[in-house]
């Protein structure tokens, strides 16, 4: 429990300290607390599309199909906001968002061909689904009386609700202790009698909630949701990705389900505040590009780093024990 | 009787694994076949033969390169970017002198194939991830530098004749054949992608072997790069975008396994290249809406891999 | 397991090949789901003595162009295109149109290849045009460019001098940009943010250009540029980036975008900060929830209601080269202007009857106002006059009949 601090501050010095660096260079922009609560805002969705590739990224698992698969949720919740209400876009989103998780999963068990070329497959084929299900304009609308998700307090309600379930299915269910083993090493999870095959569907169906959730909230953030096409839904898995890869470099004193949060925000941070600072447009690119590979570099020789400092300590304490002999 | 039975079952898993093992070859021929029925024999015809050379020639020099990338179990998804930031500096190299432009392009292909290598190679990062971080940073920095787009002198078409494409295409076809099937890297290569730790005990120099498709792939984007620009005569922003795609796509549509090792094969990269080209052709040819095209290899995709990839020899399927 | 792999593959078959039967006769574009009531129209009105009489040999116009569009305006301009051609007893074939200027010249190469009398087609770079000319002129094909200008001296220069350039039409993109500032200078704006397609397109960077130089006659500051947004969120975030750091921001301006329902996401996200009506929008080039926001007031000045004419446009200069009633002697460069829309009527009238689902003009008219072949009096003044004349009012009285 003594750690409890340590980790707390440990978990904050990135978030806090990117956001320092932001304040020092424009603390007119970044003194307000309305940057500070839009950045936490618009942290959400992309948090929300980061759990629903979670699971599959943690084991390993790539899955190009989020974007594509929010776009289809999204425009059919659209269609049925529009006959059925509320409560028929958030039955149909979500219905779509579990089918066509339960499709690629399925898929994915059935035909036990690399995910990458499965979801790349998938991708093209759903994305023009999306296009044929939008209709004439390419794109859906939301009566702005149906997008109440994304105002405060729902919106944090929304969150925590996701975070909750997100944490469940990852720290406190026989799913993942499974999850976990096959994400590890699947050999020996199959060894071990753990069936890969379920497993692997179940990264796939549980993520499916928080697709129906991301594109709820989509829907109801942007007011519209339209088809992509040529695999630029892709692009939309990427900035989700660099969220958990800074949760999973931050795991050793942060739960994974905050991790994600806390990277998401840090991301937006640093987008806002180019964006505040007046930098071109193009240099968020290179920001971004260079925060990840910062990040990687960080995560791939942690280990190395933390064994090269141990083995410096042990070597001092024998010297100095040497010493006092 | 059982005997006899035995036999005929022999036979027809031998039949079976025969049309599997040659399913890319196969369905080339079919979709041959099928789009030329489909385009009323335009589709081979002598003109349109050149221009499925065009949608082939690109691609079928990276397939060539990345073969050895699949082969080391890795991935790059920065070749669109090299192929722009190589375009953009050729380009405004080209402003100084046209003779330049060649030379900057491979120059900077290599450069930027260096980087990825060091970091993938020496400080052991995930190929997905450091390669997309790359993307990230070389797609900034040429739109900085290019700021709109960038003219090259119309004499640098003079790279764009068939003939210096075709010699380019079979030299850079015939150089990567002999290094995958009968040089020592080509060997090593698939030695660290069926499993680096073993080939690192029987004496491979992992790391060399591990940078050193990086380093040939970015040569081969900063000559398509050099391509593209003497093919259009500029460089913008767009140059070079959604090209890691339409490698990847073509080294799945030979078959190519993407777990690496024994099981890649350098004909998936020609055969996948050729298959593609074809499949683009004939479906535009057959005035075939963008949508269709899309679901269309989508699905192809999708069954070629089903059919030819050989769960047998992977231990784990991700 | 294996055997529903088996039947899994088939079914996947058979969804590959129905699509391709199924697509296959559509013959590949919006512009060929042009409606019969064109080829009616033609028949009914041309008199029978004009049928008697000689008319324009066969021909086909190649023109690689968007085919997995939903969009309006994409589909306008297909259709009008195709109104022309077919008018002028042509056939038009379309190939899906490649966004990188190397994958456009292989457009070209494959129009060529497939026989074509003449292109015509919007370059994604004017430095590729020399290119074009080239291949065009080796293998004796007429070609147009429309929707951008060349700006380029020498490249100008070159392509004007070209025997197979016909020509083509552009909108005054940088003037349209320096005039939308202006006119939001006019109704108050102090700080703008901009958002635009992705650099390095000609009508990008001009519209850029104009934009700042409107700007500054205005004096209005722009805070910042986003370039390329193709995804809802990614719009979203990038407007309540710009409303959370510039507290001061009065006014947003699309320059141009790409991404689906724009207007919609950004008066969305206006709304939740409770800035619609306050913080002013404009857009340059059409989109059909414009007519709603114009009638809340959260939206205040469209650039853009020509687009589908200046294709149009193009390609008509284009025909009458190719059918032997060229309308000057060298290649002819017309210039559209950008007509500005500001009310919610002219917003219903430009959805139904410019991007609606017939052509602007029908055959007769495109043959007795359009084609020289028909009406000697066409020439390039005539047609600078007819494009001064060109109205929402007009082509609304011409299709309200």
């Amino acid at each position: 429990m003594s750690k409890l601090p340590v980790r707390i501050l440990k978990t904050l010095i990135l978030p806090v300290g990117v956001y320092l660096v932001f304040l020092v260079i424009s603390f007119k922009r970044f003194s307000n607390f309305d940057m500070l609560y839009t950045i936490i805002v618009q942290s959400i969705v992309p948090t929300i599309y980061a759990y629903a590739i979670g699971y599959n990224i943690m084991s390993g698992v790539f899955d190009f199909t989020i974007g594509s698969r929010i776009i289809i949720s999204g425009v059919v919740g659209g269609i049925a906001a529009a006959r059925f209400g509320f409560v028929g876009m958030f039955i149909a989103a979500m219905a779509s968002a579990y089918l066509l998780a339960a499709l690629t999963g399925g898929l994915y068990r059935l035909l036990r061909i690399p995910a990458l070329v499965l979801t790349i497959g998938l991708t093209m084929i759903y994305e023009m689904l999306g296009k044929i299900i939008a209709g004439s304009f390419g794109f859906i609308r939301l009566d702005s009386k149906y997008g109440f998700l994304s105002k405060s307090p729902y919106i944090f309600i929304v969150l925590i609700v996701c975070a909750v379930v997100f944490y469940i299915f990852l720290d406190r269910t026989k799913f993942s202790f499974h999850f976990r083993a096959v994400a590890s090493n699947e050999v020996v999870a199959k060894n071990a009698g753990i069936n890969v095959d379920a497993v692997k569907f179940k990264t796939f169906f549980y993520g499916g909630f928080f697709a129906g959730v991301g594109a709820l909230l989509t829907l109801s953030q942007s007011g519209a949701i339209g088809f992509q096409s040529n695999l630029a839904s892709v692009s939309s898995v990427f900035k989700p990705m660099m969220g958990i890869l800074l949760a999973m470099v931050m795991q050793s004193f942060c739960n994974q389900t905050i991790g994600i949060f806390i990277g998401q925000f840090t991301l937006n941070t640093i987008f806002f505040g180019l964006i505040a600072v007046g930098m071109p447009d193009t240099f968020q690119n290179v920001v971004v590009g260079l925060f990840l590979l910062v990040l990687m570099f960080i995560s791939e020789n942690s280990n190395k780093i933390r064994a090269r400092r141990n083995l410096m300590k042990a070597a001092k304490s024998h010297a100095e024990q040497i010493v006092d002999g | 009787m059982n005997e006899k039975a035995a036999r005929v079952n022999v036979k027809r898993e031998e039949t079976k694994e025969f049309l599997i093992r040659n399913f890319v070859y196969i369905g080339l021929v079919l979709v041959l076949i099928l789009f030329e029925i489909m385009t009323k024999g335009r589709l081979l015809q002598k003109r349109n033969l050149m221009n499925i050379f065009n949608n082939f020639f690109l691609i079928g020099l990276s397939a060539s390169a990345f073969t050895f990338i699949i082969a080391i179990s890795e991935l790059d998804l920065s070749t669109g970017a090299i192929v722009g930031i190589s375009a953009a500096l050729g380009a405004l190299a080209g402003k100084t002198s046209v003779a330049l432009v060649v030379p900057v392009c491979i120059l900077t292909g290599l450069v930027a194939g260096s980087l990825n290598g060091f970091m993938i190679a020496k400080m052991k990062m995930a190929s997905f991830i450091a390669t997309l971080a790359t993307s990230y940073v070389l797609k900034g920095l040429t739109t900085y530098l290019l700021d709109g787009s960038v003219g090259v002198d119309i004499s640098i078409r003079v790279f764009d004749q068939n003939w210096i494409k075709i010699t380019t295409l079979i030299a850079a076809v015939i150089i990567f054949y002999f290094l995958f099937e009968h040089c020592v890297i080509g060997k090593q290569s698939r030695a660290v992608g069926a499993s680096a730790e073993a080939a690192r005990q029987s004496g491979v120099h992992v790391e060399f072997i591990r940078f050193m498709p990086y380093l040939m792939i970015g040569l081969m984007c900063g000559i398509v790069g050099a391509f593209s620009l003497a093919r259009s005569c500029t460089a913008t922003t767009s140059t070079g975008s959604g090209f890691e795609f339409d490698i990847l796509l073509a080294v799945l549509f030979g078959g190519m396994p993407l777990t690496g090792g024994w099981s890649v094969k350098y004909r998936s990269a020609i055969l996948g290249s050729v298959t593609m080209a074809v499949l683009k052709s004939g479906m535009s040819l057959c005035g075939i809406t963008g949508t269709a095209q899309q679901i269309v290899r989508g699905a192809l995709l999708i069954i070629i891999v089903a059919i030819t990839f050989d769960r047998k020899v992977v231990a784990a399927i991700k | 397991m294996k055997k529903f792999r088996k039947i899994l593959s088939i079914v996947l078959c058979v969804f590959m090949v129905a699509g391709l039967a199924a697509c296959g006769g559509e013959s590949a574009a919006p512009a060929s789901q042009a409606p019969a009531q064109t080829d009616t129209t033609s028949q009914q009105a041309v008199p029978a003595d004009t049928q008697k009489a000689e008319t324009p040999d066969h021909f086909v116009l190649g023109m690689p162009w968007i085919t997995n569009s939903t969009d309006p305006t994409t589909n306008s301009i297909g259709l009008n295109i195709k109104a022309a051609v077919e008018a002028a007893g042509g056939e038009v074939v379309i190939t899906d149109m490649e966004m990188t200027p190397d994958g456009q010249i292989n457009n070209i190469s494959e129009l060529i290849s497939r026989g074509v009398d003449a292109i015509v087609f919007m370059p994604l770079a004017e430095t590729m045009l020399p290119t074009v000319d080239a291949m065009c002129s080796e293998a004796g094909v007429y070609w147009g460019s429309m929707l951008r200008r060349i700006t380029d001296d020498s490249i100008r220069e070159q392509i004007m001098k070209s025997e197979y350039y016909a020509g083509g039409c552009y909108e005054d993109d940088e003037l349209c940009g320096e005039n939308i500032m202006k006119k939001m200078g006019e109704i108050g704006v102090t700080n703008v943010a901009c958002i635009n397609i992705t650099k390095g397109d000609t009508s990008s960077d001009l519209r850029d250009a104009g934009a700042a130089k409107g700007a500054a006659e205005a004096g209005i500051n722009i805070v910042g540029t986003t370039y390329g947004i193709l995804d809802p969120t990614d719009m979203t975030k990038t407007i309540e980036s710009y409303l959370a750091a510039y507290p001061e921001l009065d006014g947003i301006v699309v320059l141009g975008t790409y991404c689906g329902g724009a207007l919609a996401i950004i008066e969305k996200a206006l709304e939740d900060n409770g800035k619609a009506g306050q913080v002013k929008v404009g857009r340059i080039d059409f989109e059909p929830t414009m007519e709603e926001y114009f009638e809340n007031g959260t939206f205040n000045i469209c650039y853009g209601v020509q687009m589908p004419y200046d294709p149009f446009m193009s390609t008509i200069i284009l025909i009458n080269k190719v059918i032997g009633t060229p309308v000057s002697d060298g290649p002819a460069i017309v210039v559209t202007p950008y007509i500005p829309l500001t009310t919610a009527q002219e917003a219903k009238d430009v959805t139904q009857y410019i991007y609606g689902d017939t052509p602007m003009y029908n055959s007769e008219e495109i043959r007795a106002e359009f084609l020289g072949f028909y009406n000697p009096a066409v020439n390039k003044t005539y047609l600078e006059d007819m494009v001064a004349k060109y109205s929402v009012e007009d082509i609304v009285a011409r299709r309200s009949k």
